[in-house]
């Protein structure tokens, strides 16, 4: 501990005497792991062509490298991060650089559990975009590499800790005090629909026919394509639109669901588990293009509910409905005096809401590799329902389908070689 | 007939009409307009109705079903949309429970169908249908691909989903003959499968040149787990210096590690404790966590001096890793209560 002590002073040291605020990689500083407060993480972000710009920002760190596999997106973002970035585009070698810390994941899902995984190899912590993984079995070597290998993860969505959330009109938290105060009773009924605050972005589905058409000079499809099965190239398959193709992602139910799943799932306090009935309302689906669908509800082993209404035919529902009493959105509520009977229940647990201090701390972020991968799991046991056509039963302990084989050859899936997982 | 017997069957036909309806009329369509009629309704607008359709559909019977496949076109040439949501949609019906015999008819319907098709993309297309339907049946069927250009990747992928003896013989039988892309598509299914009786073939591909033949032959023979493998995967990851590479060899050591413990612990146990000595280098540590790790998961109680260990480490993710894993062992608690004004 004294050489580490003795960095600390020196660092405070530097700082008082220049008044400068140094970025001091830790592979210069030689060190042992440790990193002082007032070290500035440094980050990479893979994927530059839409969200990951959003990334740029993010976590109070510095971005040394950027890496995309389409030109033209590396440089439209380093015009705007200026000549100290440096531009990739094959990310195992933004993956080799001993001076980042942090690799940003803003690919395309059907790249998340590679990356995620192959970075918490590379001995770099993670933040990766939604949904975590494209199935289920990505999701559980991603929280084994992470977790055997000492890694902090952390998912870009943050509405159990952060934030209004949606149409419903609050943060999470006073809700979250609601339902661990039992005065709703158990088990609890979630509608998640447009009149209860959420919109499930239906545009984004597929195209059934599509023409194929030469590959933009720019782009270098095949690794686009990563671990996907090739399939002629149109621009309606990346780039955005990428959304609606089985191959990619999962339509709106992809991109939105955990954002909305996860603080349900935490409300619920089933971050340790998954439902064990999943049940359908939906159009027949095209083997690659992503549809729509009417109706999804989950059910857990306890009771609880999480009803997921596409078309909003609940439209009176509450937000939350148990035995005892209905929340609606604005926390409005037919318990009477609701919130000074509230006032006396102790607010819910903090959570680690800082990812470079979990980075710092070595401490579990609030939204990290494990609870990510069960809100992760409740979307991808919706698109499986949906892609087959039929209501599901799920062993949350074994994660495996019941008497589906149909079901559970869709939890991993092989990838295109050379890429593994 | 007596009187009160001709009444009686009067009355039961009578009967019979009201309660069971018209008699039921034979089907006189051809297949051909079967098959329209089915993809004009395409697709189904609800889980009832579709599965209405389905059960129609297998009464195409497989000459029917073969006619229909050939209706398929390729990517840009034709409007088979209907055609694609009938296919994809029987594949997954036959899936469910009790549709054994369905599922063996849409199999021999898609095989002798991939046998038809000219097209290498339609080819494809039937290839990942065989995937979410086929067992041992289908294998004689996909392992022609094996050799193909454009079509190994998915036939191997099918293969190894299949995951029957016959699916792993079939894909060591082509890996002699299979070559570039092939042979490495050929090896990564075998790994996905664990396949045992590769271990000798797949061996010497990893010293291969081609850094993704050498990843995947390291992958596979990481998930065969074989202790024989030991020295092969440990030079490997050590030439990589135990860190990331694109050849992921330090990752295939940790996962052969993993796999070798459920039959040699002795052995896991000795490269987990000698990657925890060796690697020392703070761009090691998260190596040094994965051995410590599985040697907790392994060795139980006997992992506690290593634990004590780490937690010493003036390497904080190393220790705090340490700490994280000392909670799946009762010894390691002793040393939670001295360190934890340190965790901050």
């Amino acid at each position: 501990m004294k050489k580490v002590n003795s960095r600390r002073r020196f660092l405070k040291n530097t700082a008082l005497a220049t008044a400068v605020f140094t970025i001091i990689p830790r592979h210069v500083l030689g060190g042992s792991g440790f990193l002082a407060p007032s070290d500035m993480l440094t980050k990479a972000i893979i994927g530059v062509g839409g969200m990951g710009r959003n990334h740029i920002p993010y976590g109070d760190s510095k971005l040394l490298a950027i890496c995309d596999v389409d030109r033209n997106h590396l440089a439209e973002v380093l015009q705007m991060t200026g000549s100290d970035v440096k531009a990739y585009a094959d990310y195992r070698e933004v993956l080799q650089r001993p001076d980042i810390d942090i690799i940003h994941i803003a690919t395309p899902p059907h790249w998340h559990g590679i990356m995620s995984a192959e970075a918490a190899r590379a001995g770099k912590d993670v933040w990766c975009e939604k949904p975590m993984t494209r199935t289920i079995g990505e999701g559980m070597e991603v929280v084994k590499a992470v977790q055997q290998h000492g890694r902090m993860f952390r998912l870009n969505t943050w509405f159990r800790f952060d934030d209004v959330f949606y149409g419903f009109g609050t943060t999470v938290k006073p809700i979250k005090k609601l339902v661990d105060s039992k005065l709703l009773g158990w088990p609890l009924k979630v509608t998640i629909n447009r009149s209860t605050g959420f919109d499930w972005k239906f545009y984004w589905t597929g195209k059934t026919e599509q023409v194929p058409m030469p590959v933009p000079p720019e782009l270098d499809y095949n690794m686009w394509l990563g671990p996907a099965p090739v399939k002629p190239y149109n621009p309606h398959r990346v780039h955005g639109t990428f959304r609606g193709y089985w191959d990619y992602d999962g339509g709106g139910l992809g991109d939105m669901g955990q954002h909305y799943l996860d603080p349900v799932q935490y409300l619920l306090d089933k971050d340790h588990t998954s439902p064990v009935s999943i049940d359908i309302d939906a159009p027949q689906q095209h083997p690659d293009a992503a549809g729509t669908w009417r109706r999804i509800e989950l059910t857990y082993a306890d009771g609880c509910k999480i009803i997921l209404d596409g078309e909003n035919s609940d439209s009176e529902a509450p937000f939350i409905e148990g035995p005892l009493g209905k929340l609606y959105p604005g926390f409005r509520s037919d318990i009477p005096n609701l919130e000074k009977r509230l006032a006396s229940f102790p607010d819910p647990q903090p959570q680690l809401t800082s990812f470079p201090d979990s980075v710092k701390t070595r401490h579990k972020f609030a939204l990290n590799e494990q609870n990510g991968f069960r809100s992760c799991t409740l979307v991808n046991l919706s698109i499986i329902a949906i892609r087959l056509g039929r209501s599901l039963k799920f062993d949350p302990d074994k994660l495996a389908f019941i008497d589906d084989e149909g079901a559970n050859r869709l939890i991993h899936q092989p990838m295109r070689a050379p890429w593994t997982i | 007939m007596n009187k009160n017997k001709f009444i009686a069957s009067i009355a039961f036909l009578l009967m019979s009409f009201f309660v069971f309806g018209q008699p039921a009329i034979p089907d006189k369509r051809t297949i051909e307009t079967k098959i329209a009629d089915l993809l004009a309704q395409m697709p189904a607008t609800n889980q009832a109705y579709l599965n209405t359709l389905m059960t129609a559909m297998a009464d195409f019977g497989e000459d029917g079903l073969v006619q229909m496949a050939g209706m398929l076109t390729p990517s840009g040439k034709g409007n088979d949309t209907g055609v694609r949501f009938a296919m994809g949609g029987f594949s997954k019906f036959v899936t469910a429970a009790g549709r054994e015999n369905n599922r063996l008819l849409c199999q021999r319907a898609w095989c002798r169908a991939l046998e038809a098709a000219e097209d290498p993309e339609i080819k494809a297309f039937l290839i990942a249908l065989i995937q979410q339907v086929g067992n041992e049946d289908a294998v004689p069927f996909l392992a022609t691909y094996l050799v193909s250009d454009q079509l190994s990747d998915p036939a191997a992928k099918a293969l190894a989903t299949i995951n029957t003896p016959e699916a792993g013989n079939a894909l060591l039988q082509s890996l002699d003959k299979a070559q570039g892309t092939e042979r490495i598509s050929v090896v990564e299914a075998l790994g996905d499968m664990g396949f045992s009786s590769a271990l000798a073939s797949i061996t010497p591909l990893c010293s291969s040149p081609d850094i993704n033949l050498k990843k995947v032959a390291l992958y596979a023979l990481a998930k065969i787990g074989s202790p024989q493998s030991a020295k092969i995967m440990y030079n490997a990851a050590k030439e990589s210096g135990f860190t990331f590479e694109p050849a992921t060899a330090t990752a295939s050591y940790v996962l052969w590690i993993n796999r070798v413990a459920t039959v040699d612990k002795s052995l896991a146990g000795k490269h987990s404790t000698g990657l925890i000595k060796t690697c020392s280098a703070e761009n090691q540590t998260q190596t040094r966590s994965a051995a410590l790790s599985i040697l907790v998961l392994t060795a139980g109680e006997k992992a506690t001096p290593y634990l004590y260990s780490a937690f010493k480490s003036d390497n904080r993710t190393y220790w705090m890793a340490a700490l994280n894993l000392s909670k799946q062992l009762q010894a390691g608690n002793k040393h939670r209560d001295g360190l934890n004004r340190e965790v901050k």
